[in-house]
């Protein structure tokens, strides 16, 4: 043997080493994970290859994401990932065009073309890596070999979301609880990975992928996962080749040619030598001076519930807090007593506990029980509670019972947080982290477990840090690549563990609630929740208010303690029992009746018929989105009146979103502008030649409004995907995304003369076509006028409250609210639309630039709401829109100024609707005490 | 407020603002320009301005309001006051005025004024609250061309230099005598002399004669010309041993001025506004003309960018020019000129939650790349969270990319 090619491949989550000879064979290859300690675990594979290769002569290459200092420091050739890949690709798998390769946090595809590569990463915040898979398995309680394993045996796949394991864990959830078989949930937890995988990086790409080659280890040892690939991709040839895992490593070999020659003994000596890694990251204040300080802190947080024991045969009260990932049970007397208690995971199989419980109760004189969280309507169900109760409520009891004087309740517990702020007994204001479960329990929890920590372990490490590392804010992936970047720069694992502590807090206070100061959060504060128990959080929590706050001994225990006192006061006064409300379906949901003033879904024009061949020139198919949902009645109207027929695309469902998926061009836009692809196909699939959708810049003008935009989104998106949409083209259809000058009447009638598919017709014909389509402007928004008007007379005369679910006009969308108007009705309330109101009030004082058309209607409806004791408000937010960014603010200062609490509910992709139920229950709570007073 | 207040103006080109600053003390204001972003400044932004804005508004607002509180506490008899941007679009940009007084609001410092910088009248906010004259625009207008002629000719200069650090000492040199010189007197002849001299002082600096590869960036506008808003974009393509191509700030302002020449006909806008903002603009674009014939430029006139992305027949147009809300078409228009002029290779700056970007940024890569079918385009995504490690990993891979379609095209030319 003379000399050999060697590559290491350095990833987030492993290394892998091989050794090649001239020929290209492979005499040696090891993949372990590094467990983030990169230097020792290269120090050993070296050393071994070395006792194997002693006294040969190399050349080695570096890649992957934990080389890139490495290579540096050991003075070792670099060669990035992709290239790595493209060479190996090209010299092994040469018939490949496509290259899909995940590791354990990125997620590539390559496009390997004759003469040059094109590639797509994924975005810093995605999930469909290995990471994500392993995350998902944890809620299993399995791992990434164990889900592979219960996939094989599923029959068929659901629906969750993919764009990042934050919202696919909130589809999840439910699917645990309500028993759907780990099998099917095992199997659509790959497709979902597959979907993000070839939605996010594939980009209108995948009728060009032929042979298309998976790569990486978690392609190459999970083989479910490759199977949904292939279903993913039926028309291509789906290989995954022997030694996928190596394949980086492989290329990072042939590169080596390029480099000096060396030998693994001299490696293995600059391993050695290596000075440590530079310290680059900010550092935080330490949590605990010394031992004695944190001795001192434990004693001083104990806030203690008095426990007893029972008496024979004496009422007690019990509460049950079935939250997300945990069941909890309290058992109190007359005196409000804790005599029984019980805290456990409930892995998934929450009637399993339910009936545990019931054997523990037995004989027990339990006079009334509530119940709380997920498993509410379960546990009724099941006869345990009498009575049920959200659980923001049970919180606010719980934390009163220590300290009247509450002002702000923190709770932390595995996936959820709440932050309640309460204002003369009652709540003011709820938030939870619907987007975003980057400040929680299982978020630590995910760190901990692969550097083989346990909770205890890890919170002892963190309050012995001496200089805790700064990693920042906002997504889980981010928060990786902040430790991938400390691990790097060897910091010790205490300060790493500090630093996560930190950013917990950090989360929860900047991100989730957006604090300004401690000052925000009042001066009586409890926290609870599991999450608490650790001392390190709640140090740095303290650290980072600059407030002592009480945490009670229980703080996992509060949910389920504040249902007992529930229990014990609905015990002692029947009429606090909630009622159910019935007759809901008549009360009055604009949502519904603008959506059907909208589109007329039973006549002809919607549902084309069959016996009608269809003639293709004289249609003309509207996709429903975006502005769509504002302009459809004028466009329908003036193109129906030159004798064209005019085709909505079919209201969004749970299709519409993936039909579309591989050519959405960006993760970060909305979720209603991302459905706009779906529509488009939609139409496309029904024959539609014609698509309209034209760019408008300025919208109509509200009142006094001296700029009246579109959003940049609604303006220059539907351009963009035209751009994006080879199909559009390759299936014969135009589509029309030219700019009118919507605002100025005179001007875009002479734009649509101009048009060829207009100008054939007579001149008056399309004079009165266009006096119609203002009309039917006009009267859509009339009609949505009157809408409102009958709603306020409806809840004047039967003493029903209304809210204002304001958004934007796209929001009417089944598909983008998530039925959250008809979830509001079931509560007992009646739901009214910004616009059916807004004309009634003027705008007023304004901070912000009233500049955006749809916006200018949250203002003047936050207005209206302020100005009448039986309407609330609450807006509807589609994630990602930054221009609401702007609105909350101000409907929040309009509303807060009168007094009204104000609430907004965040959307996305996930239709989880249950944070948004909390949300609603618990305003709706707070409104009834407030009444009250 | 020109004799009571002291003005603090945020950063975004330290080049350019040094100028800009100097001119607004040579009109008689006490002006100071935030000279660094500092981690404590982004997480000002981060506690005061809605988490949902975008980086440009967190890390813009953020420094304003951090430097003037600070600055007020440590002055407590000296007034200030905060000078923002009123871009007038349809992009948040036109929110950081709102934005920063509810900041301050918050902190309970209502007393501090924040004037808005209004670029178009007819807003919500009282246009030209700084009683700016005709002649300070001009001189402004020269302040940028000068910057945009330091940076373009540091950025050609500095890949290649034989001493290093003599273009980067050149540009203190030459920002030093600008400011010593003033803008009270400038008119059309000491810039042209100030240029020919900015060319003279650069081509005498020592250079390698070998050609880089070439990597262009545009992005968003904090994002493309503030280095601590993107990681020090520029210096972590020289160190790959490439050669940064960056645009001209001019452009950016004569685009955000040229909408109503465009939309005149697209959407029927008044054609006086036409009549006026081209005068405007014809009389940058003739200087931008002979800063091309001293400097050997090829910078193009904003009706050349223009042309790039929306044909006569506009049915195949990459953008339409009524797309002018964030840098609209002018990012589309930039990468097709950036890759007709030998610099395929180009990086958008993108900040999170930027709606314009990625309708337009993310939405012309593709039709971009199927006309130009040797180029590459990567957009590197900006964030307060977002990490270095990751942003660079992708730059040094696109820069592998650079040089290899570098060294293959140098041995067949």
């Amino acid at each position: 043997m003379n000399s050999c090619r060697v590559g290491l491949d350095i990833g987030s989550t492993t290394i892998k080493i091989v050794v090649l000879d001239a020929a290209d064979q492979i005499l040696h290859k090891r993949y372990e994970r590094h467990g983030a300690d990169v230097g020792a675990t290269l120090h050993r594979l070296i050393t071994e290859a070395e006792q194997l290769f002693d006294g040969i002569e190399i050349t080695v290459s570096m890649t992957g994401s934990g080389a890139l200092s490495l290579s540096e420091a050991l003075s070792i050739n670099f060669i990035q990932e992709v290239n790595a890949s493209e060479l190996a690709i090209r010299r092994f798998s040469p018939e490949t065009d496509t290259v899909i390769e995940l590791g354990g946090e990125d997620a590539k595809a390559i496009f390997i073309y004759p003469d040059k590569v094109g590639y797509e990463m994924n975005d810093t915040c995605a999930g469909g890596t290995g990471a994500f898979i392993d995350q998902m398995a944890s809620l299993l309680d399995t791992d990434a070999d164990g889900l592979d394993a219960l996939a094989k045996l599923a029959t068929k796949t659901h629906g969750i979301a993919s764009r990042c394991g934050v919202f696919a864990k909130s589809d999840i959830q439910p699917m645990i609880n309500s028993s759907v078989p780990q099998s099917e949930i095992a199997a659509s937890i790959f497709l979902a990975v597959a979907n993000q995988v070839i939605g996010n990086l594939m980009k209108g790409k995948k009728d060009r992928c032929h042979h298309v080659t998976l790569l990486g280890g978690p392609l190459a040892f999970t083989s479910e996962l490759r199977h949904a690939f292939r279903k993913r991709l039926p028309d291509a040839e789906v290989v995954c080749p022997e030694n996928a895992e190596f394949y980086i490593a492989l290329g990072a070999a042939l590169a080596s040619e390029k480099a000096p020659s060396t030998s693994l003994h001299k490696i293995l000596e600059s391993i050695e030598k290596a000075p440590a890694l530079k310290v680059g990251l900010p550092r935080l204040k330490r949590l605990f001076a010394d031992e004695s300080e944190r001795a001192n802190f434990r004693r001083n947080h104990k806030t203690k519930i008095v426990h007893a024991q029972v008496a024979n045969q004496e009422p007690l009260f019990l509460g049950i807090d079935a939250g997300s990932t945990t069941f909890k049970a309290a058992l109190i007397n007359e005196d409000r007593q804790i005599v029984w208690s019980h805290y456990d995971s409930n892995r998934g199989n929450i009637n399993e506990r339910i009936e545990r419980t019931k054997r523990q109760l037995t004989g027990y004189n339990i006079v009334h029980s509530v119940a709380v969280g997920y498993g509410e309507d379960r546990i009724i169900k099941s006869g345990l509670a009498n009575s049920g109760e959200v659980e923001t409520v049970a919180h606010l009891t719980a934390a009163k019972f220590l300290n009247p004087k509450v002002d702000f309740i923190l709770d932390i517990g595995g996936q959820d947080m709440k932050g309640i702020w309460v204002k003369d007994g009652v709540v003011s204001k709820v938030q939870l982290n619907e987007a975003c479960s980057s400040g929680c329990g299982s978020f630590i929890e995910t760190y901990a477990k692969p550097l083989g920590l346990t909770m205890d372990q890890f919170d002892d490490l963190a309050c012995s840090s001496t200089s805790p590392v700064g990693l920042g804010t906002r997504c889980t992936v981010f928060m990786n690549s902040g430790i991938k970047q400390a691990q790097k720069e060897g910091i010790p694992l205490s300060d790493i563990a500090a630093g996560l502590s930190y950013s917990v807090v950090h989360n929860a206070l900047y991100k989730v609630f957006r604090v300004n100061s401690a000052e925000d959060l009042g001066r009586n504060i409890v926290v609870q929740g599991g999450t608490f128990l650790n001392d390190s959080i709640l140090r740095a929590f303290e650290l980072e208010v600059g407030a002592t706050v009480i945490r009670p001994e229980i703080a996992g225990l509060m949910g389920a303690f504040g249902a007992a006192l529930l229990a014990h006061k609905r015990a002692h006064n029947p009429k606090l029992i909630p009622k159910i409300v019935s007759h809901t379906e008549e009360l009055p949901n604009l949502y519904e009746t603008k959506l059907n003033l909208l589109v007329n879904r039973h006549s002809e024009d919607y549902w084309p018929s069959h016996d009608e061949p269809l003639a293709p020139h004289n249609i003309i198919g509207i996709p429903l989105a975006l502005n769509m949902f504002e302009n459809y009645p004028f466009w329908h109207a003036f193109f129906s009146s030159l004798g064209y027929r005019v085709i909505p695309s079919q209201i969004s469902d749970k299709t519409t979103y993936q039909k579309g998926i591989d050519t959405i061009f960006s993760g970060m836009v909305c979720y209603p502008a991302k459905l706009l692809h779906g529509h488009i196909i939609d139409l496309i699939d029904r024959g539609v030649k014609r698509i309209w959708m034209p760019l408008i810049k300025w919208e109509l003008a509200e009142k006094d409004q001296k700029k009246h935009f579109n959003c940049p989104v609604v303006m220059g998106y539907p351009h963009a995907v035209k751009q994006n949409m080879p199909i559009i083209k390759a299936s014969g259809a135009t589509m029309f995304t030219d700019p009118l000058p919507y605002d100025k009447p005179r001007a875009l009638l002479k734009h649509l003369i101009a048009l060829p598919f207009v100008a054939d017709h007579d001149r008056w014909r399309i004079n009165r076509a266009f006096k119609n389509a203002q009309a039917a402007d006009r009267q859509f928004k009339q009609a949505m006028h009157n809408a409102g008007k009958t709603a306020l007379k409806y809840l004047a005369e039967h003493d029903v409250r209304g809210i204002v679910l304001a958004g934007h006009p796209y929001h009417i969308d089944p598909e983008v609210n998530h039925d959250i108007p008809k979830m509001l009705n079931s509560l007992g309330v009646a739901v009214l639309t910004e616009d059916s109101i807004a004309h009634l009030t003027e705008n007023g004082q304004l901070r912000v630039s009233n500049q955006w058309v749809y916006h200018a209607r949250l203002y003047r409806s936050a207005r209206f709401v302020a100005q009448h004791a039986n309407l609330d408000l609450i807006q509807l937010v589609s994630f990602g829109c930054g221009l609401d960014a702007v609105t909350s603010d101000q409907v929040q200062e309009i509303l807060e100024a009168a007094g009204k609490i104000y609430t907004q509910l965040k959307i996305d992709e996930m239709s989880d609707s249950r944070p948004a139920r909390i949300r609603a229950r618990t305003l709706l709570f707070a409104l009834r005490e407030l009444n009250a007073l | 407020m020109k004799s009571t207040h002291t003005l603090i103006a945020p950063q975004m080109s330290p080049i350019h603002f040094r100028l800009l600053e100097q001119l607004f003390r040579d009109i008689g204001f006490k002006f100071e320009i935030i000279k660094k972003v500092t981690p404590d400044a982004i997480n000002c932004g981060l506690r005061c301005i809605n988490n949902d804005m975008c980086y440009p508004a967190i890390l813009t607002a953020g420094s304003v309001v951090e430097e003037t509180l600070r600055r007020d506490a440590d002055n407590p008899d000296q007034n200030y006051a905060i000078i923002m941007t009123q871009t007038g679009g349809g992009c948040r940009a036109s929110q950081y005025v709102s934005a920063i007084r509810l900041a301050l609001q918050k902190q309970g410092r209502t007393d501090i004024p924040v004037v808005p910088l209004a670029f178009v009248p007819g807003g919500d906010e009282k246009w030209n609250q700084l009683g700016l004259k005709v002649r300070d625009l001009r001189h402004a207008l020269y302040a940028i061309l000068l910057g945009d002629v330091m940076m373009t000719y540091l950025y050609q200069t500095r890949p290649y230099e034989v001493n290093p650090g003599e273009s980067d000492g050149l540009v203190e040199n030459i920002s030093r005598q600008l400011c010593d010189i003033g803008f009270n007197d400038m008119d059309d002849d000491i810039f042209m002399d100030l240029v020919q001299t900015i060319s003279d002082k650069f081509s005498l600096v020592a250079v390698h004669a070998a050609p880089k590869p070439k990597i262009g960036i545009v992005g968003e506008i904090l994002l493309k010309y503030h280095p601590d808003a993107n990681n020090n974009l520029v210096d972590i393509i020289e160190s790959e041993d490439c050669e940064a191509v960056v645009t001209p700030i001019i452009d950016f302002f004569l685009y955000c001025s040229s909408g109503p020449i465009f939309q005149r006909k697209l959407l029927a806008r008044p054609p006086w506004q036409a009549i006026l903002t081209k005068f405007l603009v014809d009389f940058a674009e003739k200087r931008k003309t002979m800063i091309n014939e001293i400097c050997g430029f090829h910078w193009p006139s904003i009706y050349d960018l223009s042309r790039k992305v929306a044909a006569d027949d506009d049915s195949d147009e990459i953008i339409s020019l009524a797309n002018s809300m964030g840098e609209g078409w002018l990012l589309p228009a930039e990468i097709v000129d950036l890759i007709q002029h030998g610099c395929p290779h180009v990086i958008i700056a993108q900040p999170f939650a930027c709606l314009g970007n990625h309708a337009t940024g993310e939405g012309t890569r593709a039709p971009i790349t199927e006309r130009y079918w040797h180029s590459q385009i990567l957009s590197v995504n900006y964030d307060p969270g977002a990490s270095a490690t990751n942003q660079l990993n992708r730059i040094k891979l696109f820069a592998h990319d650079a040089k290899q379609y570098h060294e293959k095209h140098r041995a067949t030319p």
